[in-house]
């Protein structure tokens, strides 16, 4: 019989049609949680005066949770993935791909989704209280973006508004666990308050807060260790369930 | 020749452990039987890959695993006793997902079958009745074309109609010799019809693993209204009931007055191989 290998594609169509046999809510959580955290990674970091840096970092602590989500997903049962007339080398480096692929699609979906809401949001606020707005402007230092108080109270609300619903959808359907992993959005809008109430209603902004801020590279670095930790644990939990079976 | 050689195959859990070797002939249709809990799942998972062995061996049509994983995933297909594919998706779409992964897939024999039992292509599979998911998964397996078909349970839950349908398709699989196919069932009339070879699995150990006509031709199934010396030293597996004693034995010629002697089903044989039961009534020591 001549021998077939599944193409790439075919493969990350597998897994991103959840043929991995993973829990789905944990796989939602992959791209979800993934994405709550990276976008919160990138607002915070957005301040420290480097456009690339911020956004590289978030995209690399979203990813680390995406891996870690997806590869705690994973369940012991049969599942086409591993059922694929496919090399052992191949099949570890397609699911890494393919582990890539659902996570950043899962990261650019959720983004888009939570920004257009945010901006709906701002645009409503905008026309609610016109004399608390400013809008987004660049300075002139290094074109640093700074973010307005209207931004930021957009994006506590919808993160406060993202974690409610979750919250009240699963307390609703009895699955109270994944109810207190829901509580992580509305834990990620606490910042967003903490943040306005230190610059102060009216003039304040996020570029100001962070540079009163001491020692801001040590929160960067703590982002990062923890994004690599994530990271290694993702990737060894993978490691362990594709691991050839000796016999 | 044989199509899997299974050699001290072990998997441990807490509380059970499988150990189990035995030879699944090629161009035959085998039946593991046992009870629940008694391992012939663990060990098709085992088989498939998607269960760790702690020690033993397989060798799929005399080639290991290791260095062979195209050729044997190629040529090997299983309906697990649960879907192992994502069930929220619709058959065409898993239809189109299987043809990109096995580009062997039989599309005319895919809609052949998908007519014959008369399944709905846009309606998710998760949706489905239990049957039509276990013949869903059956359709799946046969039109990937392999050449070891491995079977867990795919009867269960479908009505007598579909059954027999099931029944023959397999043995359609089997006009090929170069096809084998393990089967793994509770329906022991299944068995009856189509096995070629019966394997008895008990707690994790293979108790029994012989050619279904040598079953016939060995042994006998006799029932007696009393229980002599001399029929005990060649009974085995008694079962009595309230009409008298039931056992099997190895001696074929058995004869006497009082004693019914027939040749024993699948089912009979796998009742009287797992033991003795000489209580006639279940709550006689309560």
């Amino acid at each position: 019989m001549k021998n077939f290998h599944p193409s790439l594609w075919s493969y990350i169509k597998c897994v991103n049609g959840n043929n991995l046999n993973v829990n789905k809510t944990a796989r939602s959580y992959a791209g979800g949680a993934s994405a709550l955290f990276g976008a919160l990674f990138i607002i915070f970091l957005f301040p420290l005066g480097n456009n690339g840096m911020p956004i590289s970092l978030g995209f690399g602590f979203m990813l680390s949770l995406g891996f870690l989500c997806l590869a705690f997903a994973i369940q012991n049962k049969p599942s086409l993935f591993a059922l694929m007339p496919i090399t052992h080398r191949r099949n570890v480096l397609y699911f890494f791909i393919s582990a890539l692929f659902l996570t950043v699609v899962g990261f650019v979906i959720f983004l888009v989704a939570v920004w257009l809401i945010m901006l709906i949001v701002a645009l409503v606020i905008l026309i609610a209280a016109r004399e608390w707005i400013f809008v987004i402007e660049a300075t002139e230092e290094a074109s640093v973006f700074v973010c307005t108080q209207g931004y930021l109270i957009a994006a506590a609300i919808v993160f406060a508004m993202i974690g409610l619903v979750l919250i009240i959808s699963f307390v609703k359907r009895g699955k109270l666990k994944y109810a207190l992993l829901a509580l992580v959005p509305v834990m990620v809008s606490l910042p967003f308050y903490i943040i306005i109430a230190l610059t102060g209603i009216g003039n304040g902004n996020l570029y100001i807060a962070f540079n009163e801020v001491p020692y801001s590279w040590v929160y960067v670095g703590v982002f990062c260790a923890i994004a690599v930790g994530l990271f290694a644990a993702g990737v060894a939990r993978l490691v362990l369930y594709l691991r050839p079976k000796e016999y | 020749m044989y199509s899997l050689e299974i050699e001290n195959l072990t998997v441990a859990f807490e509380r059970f452990t499988m150990n189990a070797t035995v030879n699944i002939r090629k161009g035959c249709i085998t039946g593991l039987i046992g009870r629940n809990g008694a391992g012939k799942s663990t060990l098709i998972k085992t088989i498939m890959r998607q269960q760790d062995a702690s020690a033993g061996h397989i060798l799929y049509d005399g080639k290991p695993f290791k260095g062979n994983e195209v050729e044997i995933l190629n040529k090997i297909a299983c309906v697990f006793d649960v879907p192992h594919f994502n069930v929220a998706l619709k058959p065409k779409r898993l239809f189109k997902l299987y043809k990109s992964i096995y580009p062997q897939f039989d599309a005319e024999l895919y809609e052949k079958l998908m007519q014959k039992f008369e399944l709905p292509s846009d309606i998710r599979v998760n949706k489905f009745s239990f049957g039509m998911q276990r013949k869903y998964c059956l359709i799946l397996g046969l039109c990937q074309r392999p050449e070891i078909l491995i079977l867990d349970e795919p009867t269960s839950g479908i009505d007598p109609y579909d059954r027999g349908n099931v029944v023959e398709l397999i043995q359609e699989f089997m006009m090929d010799e170069n096809h084998t196919v393990l089967f793994s069932t509770h329906i022991t009339e299944d068995l009856d019809k189509i096995a070629d070879y019966i394997v008895i699995m008990q707690n994790g150990k293979i108790t029994l693993n012989e050619e279904k006509e040598t079953i016939c031709e060995n042994y006998r199934l006799v029932q007696c209204a009393e229980l002599t010396d001399e029929l005990k030293k060649q009974a085995l597996g008694v079962q009595k009931s309230m009409f008298g004693y039931t056992f099997l034995t190895k001696n074929k010629d058995i004869s006497g007055e009082g004693l019914q002697v027939k040749v024993p089903t699948v089912e009979e044989l796998f009742i009287h191989t797992l033991g003795e039961n000489t209580q006639s009534d279940p709550f006689e020591d309560l």
